[in-house]
């Protein structure tokens, strides 16, 4: 609009120009134009002044802006002009100084009306076409050179056509008032919402962070028997968008399912219940059919209003065959409205109001309910907040306790074996994670080495880990040897993980007195052993697959066994992926290759050094980025007596 | 935009690169019934995982149990997303569909091997091979055999 005005002036003046070559010296003219131009600024000053007080109080939320406003500040307008043509501030040619003056004040009126009532469209309509009308006529005079007198009288004249046809409409006036109004609603649902009730307010136990913040259950309530009360309306529901519930698990349909939160009166479910007649009679009952059903968003009426983030306004929905009716009368939706609810610039949910006492809602009802959603989405956004906050510090505060759990699974020392030293290390990720190690004996001279992760992080991982770590011990007792307490693991599981969720396990049951190796593979990383003697080692992988996914004989037939005697000096090493896939700040990967040369070069070392020194290379790798991987190291050592031992034997 | 070189890395932050993640579908037919063509671009991780998850689910719960499984562009699986995949083969060979893969990178396959997947999973060079695997089993189906994997 105001391109199409600079455009509009931009033709004016050319237009004059050409006039000005033909009639007027140069000079005077520009004098004129410059006359005309002080005049209009300083109008505007004053103008403007005086618009700033009329406009204040609304920002206050003192008394409410109307029409009267504009109208004085239009009279005021016209009327310096006028008494500018009395004193003669434009000598010679009234209708340039008159031209731009009235231009400037039109676009300036424009702007005025658009910013301070934006909702009122046709006004908008109403004053462009005034402006171009206005600028018709003054090009007009100024083509034709007509004198004062005429030119004031025509001012008169389209000052009243515009009184007529603008401003004493009784569609503005009803604006007017609405947009008064809807100040009103504004402030009053901000003091039921934040002061004066209290109920609102979440009592909160004694140290609780977030005490005295709103509940949003209460704030729904609260926001919706508003809407019914402003509306008239005789049912209606809010809907969140399912991401937004809080205290759910399921966030698979986050973002393309809604679900009514609150409901009030006999508001339809999506769900035909003719079939339910005597029951669907039961308000209640029905009001819990609305509050469980999931609906999409693609597709449903309130969905329609949440995807566009427009308002859904249908004051004849009865005759509307778009809409899905219920048979039973008084679930028929009659006339219906449904308001978005933003928060900045996300969609939360929406506020759906159907059937008014009135028969059909009107414009007013619209504007004055979207008035209001605007100020409730804000609110209900900081209660989902605030809940969603809540919900994260029961989740960290239960993380603490898996970690802890978790801890406590872990053995707290390694075996203490003549011949034998062993090093272990675990170290989780920020995250609890599904890490587990631990030596558990299967006889009197039999000790299991086992490491192990678990697919799964956070409690469900750490679940997990406890239930493998206390079926592995109740099993050791039975186990033929490493791959026979594999597959027992596996049949004594696989029944109760998850489908998503497998564990990749490394067993190596260690005969204390000959130092035979068994070692059965799970899935997991190969194992490393590194002899006495030879410069680069062994990587021991067994056939085998995961545990937890396939049952009985395939997992059986898929699971192999490897057995090793082992020598003194000999250092066998067990891990999980978080080291070989610990990442640096580019990105890269620790690798494999990286962690046996660290092994191979501290191959001197005693388990406990060796797990410090690839610690201490890993953080330089690592340098400072966080792991989102658990961590294991478990070193086994076999010690030069054990060959004294063994030739004694 | 320029698609992400394996050999190009950025710094590490939550929104470079490595956390990019993209899944495309296509359909094709063999012998009458369709098959699901799905393309896992990026990083699998915790944090993409559920994307995919959503994606087969809602396919499945089409009545779709027959999976391509496209990894040409996956540049890293987690633990998390393999579940995903395993936990969906069984679901469609529980309908007597199958999830095969495509295009497997070394690195990926290597991991399946590590961790048994490979014997578990049937894995093609390309989707036109995946495809002519499906249409054979249906042909063979058809005269009452069953295949291996079925068993368990």
């Amino acid at each position: 609009m105001l391109l199409i005005g600079l455009l509009l002036w931009g033709v004016s003046l050319v237009m004059r120009l050409i006039q000005w070559k033909v009639s007027y010296p140069f000079f005077t003219r520009l004098l004129e134009l410059f006359f005309a131009l002080i005049f209009t600024a300083a109008t505007m000053f004053i103008a403007l002044g005086l618009m700033y007080f009329a406009a204040f109080p609304i920002r206050e939320g003192r008394s409410a802006p109307s029409f009267r406003h504009i109208d004085l500040l239009q009279r005021v307008g016209l009327w310096v002009l006028g008494g500018a043509f009395v004193i003669g501030l434009f000598p010679g040619r009234p209708h340039t100084g008159c031209l731009v003056f009235l231009t400037l004040w039109q676009l300036f009126m424009l702007a005025y009306t658009y910013y301070n009532l934006r909702y009122s469209e046709n006004t908008l309509r109403g004053s462009v076409i005034i402006t171009l009308v206005l600028w018709a006529l003054f090009s007009v005079f100024a083509w034709t050179n007509l004198w004062q007198f005429e030119t004031l009288l025509l001012i008169s004249l389209v000052y009243f056509f515009q009184k007529a046809c603008f401003l004493h409409t009784e569609d503005t006036q009803q604006r007017g008032e609405s947009f008064r109004r809807e100040v009103e609603v504004m402030i009053s649902f901000l003091q039921k919402v934040t002061g004066a009730d209290e109920s609102l307010i979440e009592e909160a136990p004694e140290g609780d962070r977030w005490s005295g913040s709103l509940n949003l259950d209460r704030v729904l309530e609260t926001t919706l028997n508003f809407s019914l009360g402003l509306t008239e309306a005789s049912a209606g529901a809010i809907f969140l968008l399912q991401k937004y519930h809080p205290g759910e698990e399921d966030h698979s349909h986050g973002d393309t399912h809604i679900r009514a939160r609150v409901v009030e009166g006999p508001y339809p479910p999506v769900t035909d219940v003719s079939r339910l007649q005597h029951v669907a009679m039961r308000q209640r009952y029905l009001n819990e059919l609305v509050l469980s059903e999931r609906v999409p968003v693609q597709g449903s009426l309130v969905g329609r209003a949440i995807g566009t983030g427009e308002t859904l306004f249908i004051p004849d929905a009865i005759n509307d065959p778009t809409i899905l009716q219920q048979s039973e009368d008084f679930l028929k939706i009659r006339s219906l409205l449904v308001v978005p609810l933003k928060v900045r610039e996300e969609i939360v949910g929406a506020v759906s109001v159907i059937n008014p006492k009135s028969g059909m809602f009107t414009d007013e009802d619209r504007v004055l309910l979207e008035a209001m959603a605007e100020q409730a989405a804000i609110t209900i956004g900081s209660a989902v907040m605030h809940r969603e906050l809540q919900e994260k510090e029961r989740l960290e505060r239960e993380m603490e306790l898996a970690s802890e759990v978790q801890r406590l699974l872990l053995p707290a020392t390694t075996p203490d074996i003549p011949g034998f030293s062993f090093g272990a290390y675990g170290l989780a990720a920020r995250q609890v994670g599904g890490d587990y190690y631990d030596f558990i004996w299967v006889d009197d001279v039999r000790l299991a080495l086992v490491v192990a992760d678990v697919s799964g992080k956070g409690v469900p991982g750490a679940l997990t880990m406890a239930m493998v770590r206390s079926a592995l011990r109740a099993l050791s007792r039975h186990a033929d040897g490493a791959r026979d307490l594999l597959i027992r693991l596996n049949e004594f599981i696989a029944h109760d993980i998850r489908r998503d969720m497998f564990i990749s396990m490394m067993i190596a049951v260690l005969n204390t007195e000959t130092g035979q190796l068994e070692i059965a593979r799970a899935g997991h990383d190969p194992l490393i052993l590194l002899r006495e003697g030879e410069k680069q080692p062994h990587l021991i992988q067994p056939d085998g697959i995961v545990l937890g996914l396939v049952g009985g004989q395939t997992f059986a037939d898929y699971t192999k066994e490897e057995i090793i005697d082992l020598e003194s000096g000999d250092i066998v090493v067990f891990y999980t992926d978080g080291i070989t896939e610990a990442m640096n700040p580019d990105g890269q990967e620790y690798s494999l290759k990286r962690f046996i040369g660290n092994i191979i070069q501290m191959r001197h070392e005693d388990p406990t050094g060796l797990i410090q020194a690839v610690n201490k290379d890993l953080a330089r790798f690592a340098s400072g980025v966080p792991q989102h991987d658990d961590l294991t190291l478990l070193v086994l050592k076999v010690g030069p007596r054990r060959l004294q031992e063994v030739s004694a034997a | 935009m320029i698609p992400p070189d394996e050999n190009v890395t950025t710094p590490h932050s939550e929104d470079s690169m490595w956390k990019k993640f993209d899944i495309s579908t296509d359909s094709r037919e063999i012998g009458g019934k369709p098959i699901q063509i799905v393309r896992v671009d990026g990083y699998l991780d915790s944090s993409t995982f559920p994307h995919l998850q959503e994606r087969l689910s809602g396919l499945i719960g089409q009545k779709n149990y027959r999976f391509i499984v496209d990894l040409r562009h996956l540049n890293y699986i987690s633990s998390a997303g393999l579940g995903v995949l395993m936990g969906m083969l069984q679901e469609v060979r529980e309908h007597n569909g199958d999830l095969k893969i495509a295009n497997m990178s070394d690195k990926i396959r290597n991991l399946f091997d590590m961790l048994g997947f490979s014997r578990l999973v049937r894995i093609h060079g390309t989707i036109e091979e995946a495809l002519e695997a499906f249409g054979k089993e249906m042909s063979e189906s058809g005269k009452g055999g069953e295949s291996p994997e079925d068993s368990y």
